[in-house]
């Protein structure tokens, strides 16, 4: 929440009036009305845009088709205009006049509106705003979070406001300790906090922790409830989404580096086409690539009956979470139909609908610390050893005899071939890795892969083997409709696969029911065969082709058809005297590993790194799918940004610009200075991190429908700092040193999920704070049962990894992050949920994990305990009363981050067992594990102040 | 009609305090709440007794709530039967001889857009119906346990739903909207009654196995306060998890008295926030459940003839599922539980009662493992008087359509289906409403869902009226602003 105090401070400046300058539609007010430092008796933006959203735009708003009486009351001409009555429905100044009043006002059911069946009426008080507004003219405004950001330098002193009193040091400390890196003080972080008494103190406190590793594992927990993060896909089956911890990594370090928020965003949009790619530092890997792995952790059901509308629910998932994510927009509300309340067309949604459709999901080749790049160049440079393609350039008649046989007896293509690959290019096709290389080989080339011995090239192919076996690669074909009789694809190869991905559609390499058949193993290395699709089921639909080649083997390919194939012709090969020459050298050439000699490999190349990725397609528009029906296509809306919000409106024609899927534009639209909604969402974002309430409390929602900010020109302000220093640290260290953050009477805040456990598992004494890699499995319980079970159960401690790198299994979350509120990963959840439930009573005092951790801290302490009194020289009685006193106080500054007064270490004594005037010994570890397990539950523990 | 997209933020009564408190500053919070309270209580629309809580956050802490009926009731507690997925109408309780003659032959009337929009021929019924009980009802046999409970039930032919999807239909079914974010009917049940016992929750959902389509929010207490979110319970073992002390009584009573003590220690010190308050009061309600828990998960003092009765002990695992779920819905009645919901168990490959194809084989497993239980259920609490207090209602998000989805399923179809209610002041033994000749549409008196929960709340005491929570600007009702109460149903 908003510092109570600032609130108060601030309450006057929680307004932007709206201004009578402001003419037209509420869209396209460019500039807000100055900020009135009192607030306006009647304000549009709070007392009557919530009015109109909620009384009226059901029927007379944006959205055009479910407009009645063409009356809108969205913006101020058509307000003005009226509808077909003919009267207007506000006359400014005059609200005697004005219709809207009459009819919301009127106790003729026949007249009232909103319609007396089915809705509420407008309350007397708003009628007294709405009579109160139209008299000083009826102002509208844009809403304030659509229109621009001030102008102008951020201003110093918005977070410095005197508050009643700056709760104490070690409240603070534990505080900025749980907000920062979401760990309790340490017992030597107190104690330097406690020592230092320079000004600075508070300054090396937020810079140390912001500069520590757990900073990242912290604020990267953050991010992954926005982006909905999740390692499996949920539905029947919980399929894993592989590698998906890798993204969880990428956040991780991109908080850790601080990565400017405008980098930050266009890399998750579009890090795959990055003109510079960011690359990681300790092992060269493009980071930038790695960051649109979250287009992906979207649900997904095996075998959808509509794969076009499996293929919509996936996009729509991913839209929904990109602009609420980035822009606090609810976009997808506009899958259908216009939005009710906010500028967004329905035609806007299918312009980004068109972007994310035209982009493919892919598992990206990463070449850590650049082995496999030298291991090309290595290969390619090998001329004299005679690991190249050569061309036949007249210096070895061998060759040139080679050659022209080749050439002699290739035959051109079937007619009918949709793409060849003998004149130089790949046709239109991708190819990522390196295994394809950068072209073809032509007929005639004369190439020695490594381990090989040198062959004569018999075709023009598309071949990932010319150089060695083991780089990897893909090739994908470009977007094409599938046609009614099947698709072919004539190769030969081995550990090589041919894949036809419909609408997107990639479960069939989980589950192939519905697309039985459509990954097809290439394994026939001394023959030329032709694969086909039998994909009449899915004629119409959108589709591409890979060539997949992850593996030892290679494969190589001349040509492919749409259309000319169909399944019974799959084999034997239908085509004779195809293109190439003799099947003899076809082979020889092709797979030179089972005719030709034999050679030991020069080159040890490792495997590549792969991410899950996102990667462009054919770009193509989207049509408008008419009611949200993906069947029911209307008009091809171009690809682009929301166009209220774009920087740069389109062309008359209604075209922008774009390349590709258009997402590189879309990410540049996105972190545009001129963009207001950006910068306010993630500045809010931060202030909801480091106080759990926004100062707009619908963090993701910053349209009409969502929360009023409690201060907009505080929001504003850190939203403008944002903007200049792109520095989400620096965002973060200015509020944990203002007097707001520090102020006493802030609300008591829950620890959340995460943070309580590793809280526990930290004082307990045995954090594992080694980072990142694959995820430490999910602890099965009995009660998480149903398909999709892990076979095996993961540790009960989690391996005491921090929660951040604990498996989430959308169909088996962990019961103890449930119990606390950890969101189900659906959509973008920017403010988690705080409930208070008795199960939560009985995770902390039945839960074997709780329990584990309590007997593992209490062992500990008996031995501190024990260990303190042996080495005392005083009398055992005194020894051990002192050595136990001493491990209370250390047990509550290590669960409670404050010194223990004597009334408490006298109950935590007695609560022992320890008698205090007779007791030789210090108690047992039983006691003490009580004793950690009733600090454990105790509320200080688990509370915030 | 809102399409569902938009997930309004779920806001506690606190939120609502504090969002309105924004822009006055906190000096005027505790005024401003009194407030609220007062102009609730002066427009009669926090419930009877809402006020009287007193302190501020007392009702949103989970503290008892001094609350109830407005009138007299006639339930006291209801279980609901969800029949996830949509059981088809036509095929349970609502014979269509028509479809048997256009069996195989083009659907004679006009059809609506269905989901899946691959319309085959009109579709015969593959089960027959017979009369029951002294009312004659008929039902097929797919039913034939439920059947021999004819004269108990009133069954609504007329039911309409506005949704065509799952996830939008089971929201609307279960919080009135469907949109996420709205409480379930059992938190607006628990909400309005109070809390009637401290050692089970009030509002308790029994998971055979399948979470429905729209997950646990179908389940919240959206913004009513946290204390009023269901309980999820697995009838088999300890029900729910870490219900099993780690430690013996005594020594976890001394543990907790001693955490209690550090816990008064910090409250005082803290002001006594209400967070913290809600948070000291369910570290002892989890003590109580400890023993109140396992105490209703004993089955093995049933005798014989109720394992028998329930089919505790059948050949099909998924009866064995859903007899202990119905038997432990009768526990639940019997210690006081207010809103009980039964969840279906997975039955072979079928993905619940939806039925897309293969309606023969899904319907009849589906069918098999609830009907004898709920037989057993509903004489059960007859015979221990239970019944007449205990209002129970069968049904699905919608029903099927008449002609075939492919050729051998049916489609979702909301414009006219079958739900049944039973006991709690419901008159057994009659039919209301009716369906066209295909059991495609509604042909007289429709029904809506408001309409039900506003029957359901009358049952409990309750006008529909009034039982509100002020959110958002508005005095929010489970009916939003929909809802007649069906007297015709009414014994």
């Amino acid at each position: 929440m908003v510092p109570p105090l600032l609130l108060a401070l601030r309450a006057a400046a929680v307004a932007v009036g709206g201004s009578a300058a402001a003419m037209g539609a509420w869209g396209d007010v460019g500039t807000p009305a100055p900020a009135l430092r009192s607030a306006p008796a009647v304000d549009f933006t709070r007392d009557i845009a919530p009015v109109l959203a909620a009384r009226c735009f059901q029927c007379h708003g944006p959205d055009a088709s479910s407009r009645k009486s063409g009356l809108r009351l969205d913006t101020r001409a058509g307000a003005l205009k009226g509808g077909k009555s003919g009267s207007a429905a506000i006359v400014p100044g005059k609200p005697e006049e004005s219709e809207l009043l009459a009819r919301v006002m009127s106790t003729d059911a026949d007249e009232r509106m909103p319609p007396v069946e089915g809705h509420v009426a407008v309350t007397a008080a708003e009628i007294d705003a709405l009579h109160a507004w139209i008299t000083a003219g009826a102002p509208y405004a844009k809403h304030w979070s659509w229109a621009a950001l001030p102008d102008g330098a951020a201003r110093t002193d918005m977070l410095h406001v005197d508050v009643a009193a700056s709760t104490d040091h070690h409240s603070w400390l534990r505080r900025v300790h749980f907000d920062i890196v979401g760990l309790p003080p340490s017992l030597d972080d107190v104690r330097t906090f406690d020592a230092d008494h320079s000004p600075a103190a508070r300054e090396r406190v937020v810079d140390t922790l912001l500069a520590s590793p757990r900073y990242g594992e912290r604020w990267g927990r953050h991010w992954m409830d926005v982006m909905r993060y999740a390692e499996t896909l949920g539905h029947e089956f919980d399929y894993s989404v592989d590698e998906a911890w890798r993204w969880r990594d990428w956040v991780i370090r991109a908080f850790n580096t601080d990565v400017p928020y405008a980098q930050f965003v266009r890399e998750q949009i579009a890090g795959d086409l990055l003109s510079t790619p960011r690359l990681n530092p300790a092992d060269g890997t493009n980071e930038s690539v790695t960051a649109t792995g979250w287009w992906w952790m979207t649900q997904s059901t095996h075998a959808p009956v509509d794969v076009r509308l499996d293929q919509a629910e996936r996009v729509d998932n991913q839209i929904d979470v990109a602009t609420k994510a980035f822009l606090g927009t609810t976009a997808s509300c506009a899958r259908c139909h216009d939005h009710k309340f906010d500028e967004v067309s329905q035609r806007d949604y299918y312009a980004l609908f068109g972007i994310v459709k035209s982009s493919r999901r892919a598992y990206a080749y990463q070449d850590p610390h650049g082995i496999i790049g030298l291991a090309v160049k290595t290969l390619r440079m090998g001329e004299d050893t005679g690991r190249t393609i050569a061309r036949a350039d007249g210096s070895n008649a061998e060759w040139e005899r080679a050659a022209a046989q080749a050439k002699a007896a290739a035959k051109p293509a079937p007619v009918g071939a949709t793409w060849t690959f003998d004149r130089g290019t790949f046709d239109g096709w991708t190819a990522s890795g390196w295994a394809f290389g950068e072209t073809p080989v032509n007929c005639g080339d004369r190439i020695a892969p490594d381990g090989h011995a040198p062959v004569t090239v018999a075709g023009g192919w598309a071949f990932s083997g010319a150089l060695s076996d083991k780089l990897q690669g893909t090739l994908r074909s470009p977007t094409f409709t599938v046609p009614e009789i099947g698709i072919g694809v004539r190769c030969a190869g081995s550990k090589c696969r041919l894949r036809l991905v419909i609408d997107g559609y990639y479960l069939d390499d989980h589950n192939a029911l519905l697309f039985e058949s459509f990954t097809q193993a290439v394994d026939h290395p001394n023959e030329w065969r032709t694969h086909a699709w039998d994909a009449k089921r899915y004629a119409g639909e959108q589709a591409y082709i890979e060539v997949i080649d992850d593996g030892d083997g290679c494969i190589a390919m001349d040509w492919v058809s749409l259309g000319m194939v169909t399944g019974k012709d799959l084999e034997p090969a239908p085509f004779e005297g195809a293109p190439g020459a003799t099947s003899n050298t076809d082979a020889d050439a092709t797979l030179a590993a089972s005719t030709a000699p034999a050679l030991t490999p020069t080159l040890d190349i490792p495997g590549p790194m792969r991410v899950l990725a996102m990667e462009d397609g054919t770009g193509m528009d989207s049509p408008l799918y008419v009611r949200g029906v993906a069947r029911n296509a209307g008009d091809t809306v171009p690809r682009g940004m929301i166009t209220a919000l774009r920087s740069d409106k389109p062309g008359a024609d209604g075209s922008a610009t774009v390349t590709g899927s258009g997402r590189l534009q879309l990410a540049d639209e996105l972190v545009s200075p001129r963009n207001p909604l950006t910068w306010r969402v993630m500045a809010n974002r931060v202030w909801h991190h480091l106080t759990s309430r926004g100062i707009v409390p619908s963090t993701d929602d910053f349209g009409v429908l969502g929360q009023a900010p409690a201060d907009k020109a505080l929001l504003d302000e850190l939203a403008m700092r944002l903007r200049a220093h792109g520095s989400v640290k620096e965002l973060i260290r200015q509020i944990a040193l203002s007097s707001a953050y520090a102020a006493a009477d802030r609300p008591l805040r829950r620890l959340d999920a995460e943070t309580l456990r590793d809280a526990m598992i930290s004082v307990a004494g045995g954090l594992d704070l080694t980072m990142g890699g694959p995820s430490i499995p999910v602890h099965l319980t009995d009660a998480m049962q149903g398909r999709g079970r892990p076979g095996n159960s993961g540790p009960l401690d989690g391996a005491r990894r921090r929660s951040v790198y604990q498996e989430v299994r959308r169909n088996f979350l962990n019961p103890f992050m449930l119990v606390f509120d950890e969101p189900i990963p659906t959509t973008t959840v920017g403010a988690r949920s705080v409930s208070n439930v008795p199960a939560q009573g009985l995770t902390l005092m039945n839960d074997p994990f709780v329990r584990g951790q309590a007997e593992r801290w209490g062992a500990a302490m008996a031995a501190r305990a024990a260990g303190a009194c042996a080495l005392s020289s005083g009398l055992p009685d005194i020894a051990a009363r002192t050595a136990t006193q001493d491990t209370v106080r250390a047990m509550c500054m290590a669960a409670y981050a404050r010194p223990t007064t004597e009334e408490e270490v006298m109950n935590a004594v007695a609560f022992l067992g320890v008698s205090t005037d007779a007791a030789p010994t210090v108690p047992d570890a039983n006691a003490w594990s009580d004793l950690a397990h009733a600090i454990l539950l105790s509320a200080e523990f688990r509370f915030l102040r | 009609m809102h399409c569902g997209k938009y997930q309004p933020h779920a806001i506690s009564r606190r939120d609502m305090l504090r969002r309105s408190a924004c822009g006055f500053g906190a000096a005027a919070f505790a005024g401003m709440f009194a407030q609220v309270i007062r102009a609730a209580e002066a427009a009669g629309s926090l419930g009877a007794g809402a006020g009287a809580s007193g302190a501020a956050g007392a009702a949103a802490i989970g503290a008892a709530r001094v609350a109830g009926p407005h009138f007299t009731p006639t339930a006291r507690s209801v279980i609901f039967l969800y029949m996830d997925g949509g059981p088809s109408q036509m095929d349970t309780f609502d014979p269509k001889p028509a479809l048997a003659k256009w069996n195989g032959k083009p659907f004679p009337a006009s059809m609506e857009p269905t989901q899946f929009n691959n319309n085959g021929a009109t579709l015969g019924s593959p089960w027959e119906f017979t009369r029951h009980g002294e009312c004659g009802l008929e039902v097929s046999s797919l039913f034939p346990h439920v059947a021999r409970c004819a004269d108990e039930l009133c069954v609504v032919r007329s039911m309409t739903s506005k949704f065509n999807e799952h996830t939008n239909a089971n929201y609307f079914l279960h919080t009135g909207a469907s949109i996420v974010g709205r409480p379930s009917m059992g938190a607006w049940v628990s909400y309005g009654l109070g809390d009637a016992r401290n050692d089970l929750p009030n509002f308790v959902v029994i998971n055979g196995g399948l979470i429905p389509p729209g997950g646990r929010e179908l389940l919240g207490n959206g913004f009513l306060p946290s204390a009023y979110q269901s309980s999820l319970f697995r009838p088999q073992g300890d029900g729910m998890p870490n219900v099993h002390g780690a430690l013996e009584t005594q020594r976890q009573r001394k543990l907790l008295d001693f955490s209690g003590q550090m816990d008064e220690a910090f409250a005082s010190r803290a002001g006594r926030p209400d967070a913290l308050e809600g948070a000291i009061h369910n570290a002892e309600l989890a003590f109580a459940m400890q023993s109140s828990v396992p105490d209703l998960m004993a089955l093995d003092g049933e005798t014989k003839e109720v394992r028998e009765l329930y089919g505790l002990d059948a050949e099909y695992e998924p009866t064995r599922i859903f007899a202990r779920e119905c038997l432990l819905a009768r526990r639940m009645v019997e210690r006081g539980v207010q809103f009980i919901e039964l969840l279906c168990p997975q039955t072979g490959g079928n993905d619940r009662w939806d039925q897309h194809s293969n309606l023969k084989n899904g319907h009849e497993d589906n069918a098999r493992a609830v009907d004898q239980p709920i037989a057993a259920l509903l004489m059960d609490l007859k015979r221990r008087g239970l019944l007449e207090q205990t209002l129970v209602v069968w049904g699905g998000e919608f029903g099927r359509t008449p002609f075939a989805q492919g050729t051998d399923g049916r489609d979702h179809n909301p414009h006219g289906f079958t739900v049944w209610l039973a006991g709690g002041g419901i008159k057994g033994g009659i039919t209301y409403g009716s369906t066209d000749e295909f059991g495609y549409k509604v042909a007289e008196h429709p029904v809506e869902i408001h309409d039900l929960h506003a029957t359901m709340l009358h049952c409990l005491g309750f006008d529909h009226r009034l039982l509100t929570m002020r959110f958002g600007g508005r005095d929010m009702r489970l009916t939003d602003v929909h809802g007649r109460v069906m007297r015709e149903w009414l014994a």
